[in-house]
């Protein structure tokens, strides 16, 4: 994640770029923690939802959960130029998990041929 | 570079114990709740801000004086809060005592790094930056796992002995000697010979570029949304379980030394891949598993709390 604002600042701003990206992500979070931390105070400890008691922060998280699925739903539209789509890492991963997983088990292969010969009547 | 190694070690201390299971533990015994943790958790984002005229400032008063005094005031920022718990001053006073400090050592923690930052640049050779900086970032997590766990340890085992407030005091003891080591560490090192280079002059025009690059105009709007994701829920985390789950501060520490360790164990892993596939879908893949950790934070009740390890799990690995 920290490598995407390097290769999106071109060489020559890259200065002014990487300041304004800190700065906008220190200001939003910062801004969001006290305005969360404001809120969540000025409600009760407990609060009912429909028959049931939940604490103030399970609300805020959950209302967390709908911002950061809006924020990766956005980086979809996010561009860089020279990468792969999701899709092929997703793929690679699971093609490279299974290869793992095959060459774990094959050192056990042979002596369960063996079992299941011996077992044979 | 070894006391460069020190610096790391000892700098990496106070952020540890200035968030999570301590800052939960302030927030107990100040009896203030959400606000305050809020406030304390905004001052060190909010503080990024001044990135921008700190790279002036530290280049028109120097780098190392800027550092060296900027790690000293962001560790002894703490000082009023040794003698917090023996003093009879009022709960609002007290309050505001600490948002006062960690105000000034959040502002001091911003202009120091930039001028560390700046000073190590040219101080180090830049065949050996890659393995020095690998190796202090392991170390300070190293550093940062074992006061996490000392804090949360003292902490618990205070509550039934000498209680929190003492207990605190020590905690703010150790942060004034952690800025002190990173501070001694500082003055052993060499000022670089030669004149310094002149950090880049920012104006207005060259800040707002990016607003009218359409890629990086996306990136930003993506960083907003993500950073005020986060910040709505992420400082509240510890103090949710302290308080309402009931969890004692070395489960809570445990719980980020977990977390911790996961980041180091996969950070190689997440690197190879960035180098393979890119950042973006990188960014997304890991922007899942962040996505679903409220949900998960949310469901953990005082009965049943084993999912702040499923938590702790996701949270490193993403």
């Amino acid at each position: 994640m920290f490598c995407l604002p390097y290769r999106l600042a071109p060489a020559e701003q890259r200065t002014s770029y990487l300041a304004l990206f800190a700065a906008s992500a220190g200001l939003c979070n910062g801004l969001a923690a006290m305005t969360a931390g404001a809120v969540t105070s000025a409600l009760p400890r407990e609060v009912m939802v429909g028959q049931n008691p939940v604490f103030a922060l399970q609300l805020l998280f959950v209302f967390g959960f709908g911002l950061r699925l809006a924020a990766v739903l956005y980086a979809l539209r996010v561009v860089e130029h020279g990468s792969h789509g999701t899709r092929v890492l997703l793929a690679q991963l699971r093609d490279d998990a299974l290869t793992k997983a095959r060459a774990a088990v094959r050192p056990l292969g042979r002596p369960l041929r063996w079992a299941r010969a011996l077992a044979r009547p | 570079m070894r006391q460069g190694l020190c610096d790391g070690l000892s700098n990496e201390v106070i952020t540890a114990v200035t968030t999570g299971a301590a800052l939960s533990a302030w927030a107990v015994y100040l009896a203030s709740g959400t606000l305050l943790v809020g406030a304390v958790t905004a001052f060190p984002l909010l503080a990024q801000g001044l990135q921008v005229p700190a790279a002036q400032w530290v280049d028109r008063w120097g780098r190392r004086r800027v550092a060296i005094i900027g790690f000293l005031v962001r560790g002894l920022a703490y000082l009023p809060l040794v003698f917090l718990p023996w003093v009879g001053v009022s709960l609002p006073a007290q309050r505001v005592t600490l948002i006062c400090s960690a105000l000034v050592s959040s502002i001091a923690g911003v202009l120091a790094n930039t001028a560390w930052a700046a000073w190590m640049g040219e101080a180090l050779p830049r065949r050996v930056r890659g393995r020095f900086y690998g190796v202090r970032y392991s170390l300070a997590m190293l550093g940062s796992g074992v006061a996490t766990l000392c804090a949360g340890l003292t902490l618990d085992l205070s509550k039934q002995t000498i209680g929190l407030g003492p207990a605190l005091s020590g905690v703010a003891l150790a942060i004034c000697v952690a800025g002190c080591v990173t501070t001694w560490s500082l003055l052993r090192q060499p000022e670089v010979r030669g004149a310094p280079a002149k950090a880049a002059a920012y104006s207005w025009s060259a800040l707002i570029a990016p607003l009218y690059n359409p890629a990086a105009r996306r990136y930003l709007v993506f960083q907003a949304l993500f950073n005020a994701a986060i910040g709505t829920s992420g400082g509240f985390v510890a103090i949710h379980f302290a308080l309402n789950l009931g969890l004692g501060y070395r489960v809570i520490a445990a719980q980020t030394l977990l977390g911790m360790f996961c980041r180091v164990a996969t950070s190689a892993f997440w690197g190879r891949m960035v180098d393979r596939f890119g950042a973006r879908p990188v960014l997304i893949a890991s922007g899942v598993g962040i996505c679903i950790l409220p949900l998960i934070q949310a469901s953990a009740t005082p009965a049943a709390s084993w999912p702040i390890w499923l938590e702790a799990v996701i949270s490193g690995t993403a």
